[in-house]
């Protein structure tokens, strides 16, 4: 404990100040090329001094690397590569025919190390990379992997929490690719929480706004839900499409920010109805929900040579989202509806709650 | 964004087709860092948790210094195999200070109210709660956490913590004034509060746009080898217009041989750019090689330096979309002043350019 106390005192205070931004990241580079043979070229490309814990190659111990301390290094180097740079193929590991050549790079001004190899693979198979890289000693380490086979071209980073990368090296397995976009819709949907408040608000509308100032039935209460669902579903269809295929270009910072007042004014609405005309206002509020999908789409990368599959499977996937979000949300409100006298003080909380959180989103986006 | 990530991403990948070579067997590739080799082989055969604690604190340390930040990683690598012991404070609060670093502030709350579960009348970890609340903006929280010192620490040292919360609660100027005089009246500090309230306050004396002030603080101990001094010394002397010395004082610094940190190289090139249009000269060396470490960060796609890149795009690189775009995400991390005021100013530059 004194030793401790010693340390508050001497360093403990010292880092009670700002934490300047002091890390020095570590990156690897990773090349796939293959055509029509079954042979892979691989290049490896990784930081000299990242290898430093996990290989000797200060042979002489005076403190620097030479080069020829790294070929007498090559077993050990080999082995680690062997170890941390997995290709394989469902049933069996890719075949390398002979040792990495060794050779020397520079990139921002760090010595690399390059290794290149050929792989045999079945190249109309699926390929799986497996990397461990440095990630033991380096968390923040990155593996840039870049690949080009038969046409298909594409970039991915690996990370600490993403080991592993799937690549169709045959061209996109167009189902693959339709599963993968579905997946990512759905997950965006379910995690953006704009667009989950936004659709909350929508079916609040349906059991709160009704022109002729009747409550509306359960029946009616459906069939408003399935109107304002449609028109969202139309609109932000339209625009995601046009949007992800550069059609339209709008700065994400202002969709955002549109996004909020969005789910602004339609909490308002329910609090304090002044629009009526909820499915029309929908389709135009859906509009700019379609850019902020888009956005994220962009963020996942369409393939260069296929890109109408991914953003209508991205689509489906939101739509999928959404639909799952109505059948657990709507009859849970209305439940509330039928069953608590209360019900429309505890929408109009609910309503008032998403519109001070739209607020928050507004200023902070702007 | 993505598309220009991945034009980053392909122009990288493109460059590295061109240059591989074989070097002659001499040729001497790289130069090892005493310290580092030393401290990667004790991370790597470390194995009881007392000898674990005493090497992240040595760690830890040295990691306060140009060119050692990555001895945070060997801390951590250390400190990994033995966090699920829940029941040992120190190795606790050792590990929610790597968490700190990593700007993992909400995991490093949780260690540190672990710790105070356990030991509510525990000096350091309320200390770093309330920097990390601050840091948060949740100054409410900052104050409690210095209150609980009182009859732990020493009057001053709980007086230096409540002034700083007070300063984030309106009472700028009255705080300020009150840590001058606790200045004056403990002359010279005890060394280990030097480094503390120096940057405390300095930090002040920037808020109330007392440049020439903070400057004067910074001057009373100006030797300190710690970054975070480093960076508040330069952003100080570049506002003062005194960038030769940043240059002077940081190349020296990068001219040892170690891998000097991106703030310091981003003070460095802000200060080469300054004298550039002083002295009408196009030198551009730290420029080119800050612009490098940018790239590499966009082809990351890194968040761990949003405040860089954000003032990169806001003075060497104009960009004020890019910019705003980084100060949000580094707000979403920090929410002190120097942070809200890199995001004002990115804001006010994107509105410039729309209007």
């Amino acid at each position: 404990m004194k030793i401790f106390k010693q340390f508050l005192f001497i360093c403990c205070l010292q880092l009670l100040i700002n934490p300047a931004d002091a890390h020095q990241v570590s990156t690897a580079y990773l090349n796939l090329q293959g055509t029509s043979s079954e042979s892979i070229q691989v290049q490896y490309q990784i930081r000299l001094v990242d290898l430093v814990p996990d290989i000797e190659l200060d042979l002489d111990g005076n403190h620097e690397i030479t080069w020829a301390e790294v070929k007498a290094s090559r077993v050990a180097i080999n082995d680690w590569l062997t170890e941390r740079v997995v290709i394989s193929q469902t049933a069996s590991q890719c075949v390398s025919d002979g040792e990495p050549k060794l050779q020397m790079d520079e990139h921002f001004s760090a010595p690399y190390l390059v290794l290149e190899w050929s792989t045999v693979c079945g190249l109309g198979q699926p390929l799986n990379l497996h990397y461990e890289g440095v990630f033991k000693h380096h968390p923040e380490h990155k593996l840039i992997v870049s690949y080009h086979l038969n046409e298909l071209s594409n970039s991915r980073i690996l990370t600490q929490e993403k080991q592993q990368l799937d690549i169709q090296p045959g061209g996109l397995n167009h189902w693959d690719t339709f599963k993968e976009f579905t997946v990512q819709g759905v997950i965006h949907i379910l995690i953006g929480w704009d667009h989950i408040l936004f659709l909350l608000t929508l079916l609040l509308s349906a059991m709160m706004i009704n022109p002729a100032g009747k409550n509306l039935t359960v029946r009616q209460s459906w069939w408003q839900v399935v109107g304002l669902v449609t028109a969202f579903t139309l609109s932000h269809s339209v625009t995601l499409v046009l949007t992800a295929l550069d059609v339209l270009s709008v700065s994400s910072r202002w969709v955002e920010l549109i996004i909020a007042f969005t789910v602004a004014i339609a909490a308002l609405n329910n609090i304090k109805p002044f629009i009526y005309k909820m499915v029309a206002i929908t389709f135009v509020f859906g509009l700019v929900h379609g850019m902020g999908f888009a956005g994220v789409l962009g963020e996942l990368g369409l393939p260069a040579e296929m890109k109408w599959l991914p953003v209508l499977a991205f689509n489906l996937g939101v739509e999928l989202g959404q639909l799952l979000l109505v059948v657990l949300i709507f009859p849970v409100l209305l439940w509330i509806n039928n069953h608590s006298r209360h019900a429309q003080q505890i929408f109009k909380t609910l309503s008032a709650l998403i519109l001070l959180m739209a607020l928050v989103w507004m200023v902070q986006r702007y | 964004m993505k598309y220009l990530y991945l034009t980053v991403v392909w122009m990288t990948v493109a460059s590295l087709h061109a240059k591989p070579y074989l070097p002659n067997d001499e040729a001497v590739l790289l130069k090892l860092d005493k310290q580092k080799v030393l401290a990667i082989k004790q991370a790597r055969t470390v194995s009881s948790v007392s000898a674990a604690k005493r090497l992240a604190r040595q760690f830890i340390l040295k990691a306060s210094e140009p060119g050692y930040s990555d001895q945070y990683l060997q801390a951590e690598q250390v400190l990994a195999n033995h966090v699920h012991n829940r029941s040992d404070a120190e190795l606790l609060y050792l590990w929610a200070q790597v968490l700190q670093h990593n700007h993992q502030f909400n995991e490093a709350q949780t260690q540190l109210r672990t710790i105070l579960e356990q030991h509510p009348n525990h000096p350091p970890a309320h200390l770093m709660a309330a920097r990390i609340a601050l840091i948060q903006a949740r100054p409410q929280v900052a104050l409690n956490h210095c209150q609980n010192l009182v009859g732990q620490l020493d009057l001053m040292t709980v007086e230096i913590c409540l002034l700083e919360v007070k300063s984030y609660q309106g009472q700028l100027h009255e705080s300020y004034a009150r840590l001058k005089s606790i200045l004056t009246a403990s002359n010279p500090l005890p060394e280990t509060h030097q480094l503390w309230v120096t940057l405390m306050v300095t930090d002040m004396a920037i808020r109330l746009s007392d440049m020439k002030a903070a400057a004067e603080h910074l001057a009373v101990f100006p030797d300190f080898n710690n970054i975070n001094y480093l960076v508040t010394w330069s952003d100080v002397k570049l506002a003062l217009n005194q960038g030769h010395e940043v240059q002077v004082k940081l190349a020296s610094l990068a001219s040892s041989g170690l891998e000097i940190e991106n703030s310091l190289v981003l003070r460095l090139a802000m200060a080469e750019h300054q004298l550039n249009a002083q002295t009408d000269t196009h030198k551009n060396h730290w420029q080119n090689v800050l612009a490098l470490r940018m790239a590499q960060l966009q082809e990351r796609n890194e968040k761990l330096h949003p405040n860089e890149l954000s003032r990169y795009h806001l003075t060497l690189k104009p960009d004020p979309e890019k910019a705003l775009h980084w100060a949000q995400i580094n707000w979403q991390q920090a929410k002190e002043h120097q942070d809200r005021y890199l995001l004002e100013k990115a804001q006010a530059k994107v509105q410039e350019m729309m209007n």
